[in-house]
Parts: C-alpha cells; structure tokens; sequence
C-alpha cells in the first residue's frame, strides 16, 4: 500500500537527530526500516517525519573496551553476525540472528531497531537479557544508561521518551565458565517470527550452576527474565529435579495471546519444552568436557 | 497531512549517475519502476517476505519494497537490468535460462539478484548454503530445484572464467 505524505530528514549528529525527534508533530526515527516501512504502509504508525538515523558516523560500531562490548544501535545483523568480537566473544548472537529475516533483511535490520520496535517475539532481546545487557540512551540532555530489564514497557512500547535515541546495546564480557544457548520454535527458520524461545546464560563450576539467567519471548507483553527458574538452578547441580523446577518456573512466567502462530496453552507448554532443550544442551556440553 | 517538498537524491543506479527530485514517502522500489522505469524488479508482497523486489546496494541484497528512495543517497544500487554487459547477459542469468530456473518468471529478477549477492560473498556455495542464501527469495510455482541448480551452474561458469586465485567480479 502506497504511503502517506510525510517530511524527511538525515541528521548527521545524534544530538540533531534527538532535536528533530522532540519537535516534529509525530515523528519516527529510521534504522533499517525492516519493521517501520511495513507499520507505515499497513498504517499502522502515521509519522509526519521519518527521521533517518542511518548517516550518523560512529552509531554502527561493534567494539570491546573497559570489559563491556558495545554493540551501536544501527549495527545490522549482518554486521553482528560477522563481528571478529560478537564471534569471538558472544557467538551466540550471530547464532540467534541467523533465524532473523533472510540476508537481505540482515543487511537491512539493526540491533537497535530489533530492540526499540519491541515486539514480544523479537529474538535478539532474550539473549541480550540473558547476558545481562544494559542501554544507551540519547536524549537533548545528555546520554542516560538503564539495564535492558527495564526498556521493555509492553508490545511497541520502550522506556524511549520524546526526542531520545537508543544508541548502544552494552553487554558485559565475561570470565568463567559461561553456557550461552538461545532456543526458537518456529515452523520455518527464514523469513518468520518465533512462536516462543528461551535464552539461557548458566556459569557453570564443579558441575553445578553458579550464576544462572533464564529469559523468554513471545509468551508475555514483553521479553522477560524468570528469576525463579534462575533461583532454581543456581548451587545446584543440574539435575531433574532442579531442571525440572526451572521449567515449572518459566512456563508460570509466562502470560502468553493466542493468535495465527500459536494458542496460549500451546506456547506456555512449548517454553517448558524449550528451556528443557536449552538445559539439555548446556548439560550435554558441560558434560563433553 | 503535511505539505512535503520533494528532495533532491543523488544515487547511482546500474552504473549510471541519477539525480531525480523525489517525495520522501517514495519506496526506492516505486522510484525505480515508476520514475526510472526499471520495471525489470517486482513488487509482490510489499512486506519483505517473498524477496522479488530484491536489489543490490553497493553490491549487497536489500529489500527494495522497505527502503525509501532518498535512503540510498549517494550509493549504488544495481537491480536485473544491470547485471548484463551490453550484450552478454550475466553467468547468473544464463544460468537461470540453461537450467531452466524459470517458470512464471515473477519471482525471477530477485532470484537472480539475490543469487548474484550470494555468489559475490561465497563463489562456491554449497548446496545448503544455496538454499540459505536465496531463503528470503519465494517462488510460488515452487521450481527451487531447478533455481538451485541454476545457481550452482552458474557458480561454475563464473570460477571457470575467473583466473585461479583472482578475486571473482561480476
């Protein structure tokens, strides 16, 4: 469907970007536009500005410094997929982003884009949440940082005010013994949104859980993290009965919709079968050690 | 609704230098069909899920369908009709017509285009990595096989031209 009339601009400074942001009518910002294209044109989003954010230098970098890596907001999952630090440090991230779109909308879509669209089914923002990742936020005044928990605020919905910019997710580098696993259901890897996935962070040590993190999607207004799966399993050896615990916890997390994907009944028990296979896999390489 | 004045985009398509006033709600898959009539690049679903609009910025796949016009300022955007030397069509395309990767031809330019995006970052792609490549690209009268053997045809024609350790360039 042919779009609407609507202004157009190509900050070049965040701060500019963040000013035109806080005085147009109904205005929205354009990273890969993956998502914001189609919301425009099912007239779903009716901006009066399209503010594209994708000139502005330094916003797509993906570095390691001061014990964080800093992934900017306009990274694409291209990009991210082919990083020497995300391979190096965190693969399960190019991992996760090979479910997303096809290559082409890998070489459009960006990190930040998947976050601020905040979709209940996006992928990257379970395992962000589960690797404990924090943001960046640009405003006017000045740059704020929050945890990731706290951005979601509900489908579409961030902690984003008027005027202000996500411009970089930040994720702590880590030591030990960390098992990362990201776990989708879906009926076709490309091109297709998930019915439900678990991410998992476990550090394991003596062949217990040490630290735990347990995070979702699609199965509630927001991702989310499941702190009693995550009691669960930590000091604990992982064993049935601890698992078995964790997967109670997470599927009472949830607070799934029905829709064309999946009944709710279907996702909250599908999350069980999930964070099983995630745990199973865990166990099965701390095992093949 | 906002009064919008056009703007002006400097981008260069198929090799040649554009500069064209556009109006900022514009797709760069509009612009191409209906300001430049390069009608080769199709719109199908309109929500980047079947990849027939798909188009090469600055050698790489984009969805054409969900980039706007003025997006593509000052780079190269390359769809079907200018894959071909003069004359000489592209081994992709000679491909697509020796194998038969072609049936209602809809989603064809993508296919090829896509491929072509493929084969610029993986010369020689496995069978597997075909299919992965050209996952975004749907053909409704579902003749993969044969696109699949295209691509893998194609794949060889381009290494047999290409000297041996030479960087494969369309």
């Amino acid at each position: 469907m042919a779009m609407r009339p609507f202004k157009y601009y190509r900050p070049s400074t965040v701060r500019e970007a963040c000013r035109i942001l806080a005085e147009e009518e109904r205005p929205f910002p354009l990273a890969g536009g993956t998502d914001l294209l189609v919301h425009i044109q099912r007239r779903q989003k009716r901006p009066t500005a399209v503010v594209n954010l994708k000139r502005i230098p330094d916003l797509a970098g993906i570095e390691a410094n001061d014990g964080w890596v800093r992934i900017g907001s306009l990274a694409s999952l291209a990009a991210l997929m082919r990083s020497p630090v995300i391979l190096g440090e965190f693969p399960v991230l190019p991992y996760t982003a090979r479910f997303m779109g096809s290559p082409a909308i890998r070489n459009m879509a960006t990190v930040g884009g998947n976050c601020c669209n905040a979709s209940p089914a996006a992928d990257l923002p379970p395992v962000f949440l589960a690797l404990d990742a924090e943001v960046v936020i640009a405003g006017l005044n000045g740059e704020r940082r929050m945890p990731l928990t706290e951005f979601f605020r509900g489908p579409g919905k961030t902690a984003l005010g008027r005027g202000e910019i996500l411009t970089e997710v930040c994720i702590p580098l880590r030591r030990g013994d960390w098992r990362i696993s990201y776990e989708r259901l879906d009926v076709r890897h490309a091109m297709d949104i998930a019915i439900a996935g678990a991410a998992m962070a476990l550090r394991m040590e003596d062949g217990r859980c040490a630290e735990a993190r347990v995070a979702l999607c699609a199965v509630a207004p927001t991702p989310i993290r499941v702190p009693g799966a995550e009691e669960a399993l930590v000091g604990r050896p992982l064993e049935d009965e601890a698992m078995d615990t964790a997967i109670a916890a997470s599927m009472d997390a949830t607070l799934p919709i029905s829709d064309i994907r999946a009944t709710a009944e279907y996702r909250r028990e599908m999350v069980g079968m999930l964070v099983r296979r995630g745990l199973v896999g865990i166990l099965q390489k701390a095992g093949g050690r | 609704m906002p009064t919008v004045e056009r703007l002006t985009l400097r981008c260069t398509v198929n090799g040649r230098p554009v500069e064209r006033s556009v109006a900022p709600h514009r797709t760069l898959l509009e612009f191409l069909r209906e300001d430049l009539r390069l009608t080769g690049t199709n719109l199908s679903c309109g929500t980047g899920d079947c990849g027939a609009c798909t188009v090469l910025i600055d050698g790489k796949p984009a969805i054409s369908c969900l980039m706007l016009a003025l997006d593509v300022e000052g780079q190269s955007v390359t769809t079907i009709e200018g894959l071909a030397s003069g004359p000489e069509l592209h081994p992709v395309q000679r491909a697509f017509l020796s194998e038969g990767g072609v049936q209602c031809g809809f989603c064809t330019a993508g296919m090829i285009v896509a491929a072509v995006g493929l084969l610029s970052e993986n010369p020689s792609p496995t069978e597997t990595e075909i299919r992965a490549g050209l996952e975004g690209n749907l053909c409704r009268c579902t003749g993969y096989v044969k696109i699949i053997r295209a691509v893998q045809v194609a794949s060889e024609m381009m290494a047999a031209r290409a000297p041996a350790g030479s960087e494969v360039v369309r």
